[in-house]
């Protein structure tokens, strides 16, 4: 019999110490480096860019061929302490046959080393927390896409991980069921557990992180809060949107100051879009501008803060990421 | 960690596993295969009911050369082929169906994982083969009745049963490996089938590398007949048991050493 895991020192985080994997001659990951401390951090990046590698790493199922990976200092070599404290939800959209949903959380709950009570108890609340009470009597093969990814997110949040690791985990969800998944893993970062997500979406990931890992061909190209990223990378000019009564008037204006290289209507933004290389100069100038010319201003809002914009100008893919 | 723990874990392997042997699609074939020897029996009854029993089989020993000639069948096809089945899914299976990374992210270890397994396949490959041995047995016994070979009906059932359930353990011990290290099931079934039928006429120390070996030293009585069993050793029993626990231990450590650095890379399959 065992109770659900009190998490272990949250402080030690997860680690990669110079990690590399190669498959064969292939390259996974290379020369790793991260802290990822508690909350929603996510990894994008382009297919084989190394993102499931390197969760796959953080979870075991693969062995780093250089450097040491630890999670809440322990070893992913080492599953009998190690997932007792974390949840898996792989993007691999296969499950024993012949189950039903409420079958295989009960089995492995099971596997887990929970005795039966125990295991009704998990399983029901976990069918709860995904939504899938209704459907838990039926054969996961008889699943849809979405039902299918949700009793997944439930095997991994079942036994109640301090570290939960999702790889595209809002696949195949339709959008109020992204809804509901986005509030529970914001519940669990909010409890102060790590959530480490996958995405192709970048606008949800930039809407839902805490802090984002940017890959690309094996590499971390950047991480931490997308905004500090989007800050240090000086050769690209921060792009600002503002919309206001008088926006050619407030352009010229604009435009004599220092720093700023571009100032243009944009229709399809709907606005002013004004490029600055020093965006702290910018702004102070902006609102004197502002209160000395009496415009009215509607909206001013950074339109290169996101993750998208952050991976273009870092690896220059677009936005075409998987 | 405990071993209560431990246990707990492998006790949850072993429910989970029996189930998917003995009751999901992959359990059709084991029953199909452990129905092979039931067949030709139900047979012999029926024609013997409808034609007459053959003259061989009339006599107080009848039933006993029957039952040994068909125990040889059961030993050297059914078993050997039933255990190919059972123990290579239990890992290659999974491996085929992509749902073996759900073991590998619960908290057991992954040595407890290969006894949760290789328990479960024995325990599935001796009900159904072991019931299909005592099938046979009741059937040709309660139809020819008749001696049994100087030991009673019951004690002889006990012990053929009992290798049986030996065979089980050797052969699937040796199928669990196979199927941890190999991506093809057949033709390494094939190859190990035929080193087994040629045991007899291999080298003394080879001989000690199969599971025959030490079966032939525990059955109820040698084969009948035939060039094998001339050439053929006798193995005592004090050799025969702790050989056999050896050589499914040896196979075992080999298992535990694969799976414990097993990554999970079902592309590569």
């Amino acid at each position: 019999m065992t109770a659900p895991a009190e998490a272990p020192a949250a402080g030690r985080g997860i680690v990669f110490d110079n990690v590399s994997k190669f498959y064969g001659e292939v390259l996974g990951v290379n020369r790793v480096h991260l802290a990822i401390p508690p909350g929603i951090t996510s990894l994008v990046g382009p297919n084989g860019s190394g993102k499931t590698t390197i969760m796959n790493l953080m979870t075991g199922l693969l062995r780093p061929s250089q450097g040491r990976v630890t999670v809440l200092g322990m070893s992913p070599d080492q599953p009998d302490p190690l997932f007792r404290h974390v949840g898996y939800c792989t993007q691999y959209d296969s499950f024993p046959r012949g189950m039903t949903g409420q079958e295989f959380l009960h089995a492995y709950l099971r596997v887990h080393g929970f005795d039966r009570r125990q295991s009704d108890d998990l399983t029901r609340t976990a069918l709860e927390q995904v939504g899938m009470t209704r459907a838990a009597d039926r054969r996961i093969a008889a699943y849809s896409k979405g039902m299918r990814q949700r009793i997944k997110l439930a095997q991994a949040v079942c036994h109640g991980p301090s570290v939960l690791v999702l790889d595209e985990p809002l696949n195949g969800l339709d959008p109020m069921a992204r809804e509901e998944m986005i509030a529970l893993f914001r519940g669990l970062a909010a409890q102060g557990k790590h959530v480490i997500i996958s995405s192709h979406i970048l606008h949800e990931v930039d809407f839902i992180s805490d802090q984002v890992i940017l890959l690309n061909e094996g590499y971390v190209v950047a991480e931490g809060n997308i905004r500090s990223v989007r800050g240090e990378m000086q050769k690209h000019p921060l792009q600002i949107l503002v919309r206001c009564d008088r926006p050619a008037a407030l352009a010229s204006r604009v435009f004599e100051q220092d720093g700023v290289v571009e100032a243009r209507i944009d229709a399809q933004l709907g606005g002013l879009l004004i490029k600055t290389r020093d965006a702290d100069a910018f702004f102070l100038a902006f609102n004197r501008i502002v209160l000395d010319n009496d415009f009215k201003i509607e909206v001013v809002t950074p339109a290169d803060e996101d993750v998208d914009a952050v991976y273009q100008y870092l690896i220059g893919g677009g936005s075409e990421t998987a | 960690m405990t071993r209560g723990i431990q246990w707990a874990h492998i006790r949850g392997v072993l429910r989970l596993e029996l189930r998917k042997s003995l009751l999901g699609r992959r359990a059709v074939p084991i029953y199909a295969i452990g129905l092979l020897p039931v067949i030709p029996v139900v047979l012999f009854v029926l024609i013997s009911s409808a034609l007459g029993v053959p003259t061989e089989f009339q006599d107080a020993g009848g039933a006993f050369l029957f039952f040994v000639a068909l125990y040889e069948f059961i030993l050297r096809f059914v078993v050997y082929f039933g255990c190919v089945w059972v123990f290579m899914n239990l890992f290659r299976g999974e491996v085929i169906d992509r749902s073996l990374h759900y073991y590998f992210l619960t908290p057991i270890r992954r040595e407890a994982l290969v006894v949760g397994k290789y328990v479960a396949g024995w325990l599935c490959s001796t009900i159904v083969f072991g019931g299909s041995t005592l099938l046979c047995f009741l059937i040709v016994y309660g139809y020819l009745g008749g001696g049994a070979g100087g030991s009673p009906p019951t004690v002889l059932l006990l012990q053929f049963v009992g290798v049986v359930a030996l065979a089980c353990l050797g052969y699937g011990a040796v199928f669990l490996v196979v199927g941890l290290y190999l991506r093809s099931l057949v033709l390494p079934a094939l190859i190990i089938f035929l080193w087994e039928l040629a045991n007899p006429f291999l080298p003394s120390a080879l001989k000690k590398l199969s599971v025959i070996f030490y079966l032939q030293g525990l059955r109820p009585l040698p084969p009948l007949g035939g060039p094998v069993q001339i050439i053929a050793e006798p193995v005592s029993v004090w050799i025969a048991i702790p050989g056999f626990v050896l050589f499914t231990a040896a196979t075992l450590v080999a298992a535990a050493l694969r799976i414990r650095s097993m990554e999970i890379a079902y592309g590569a399959d």
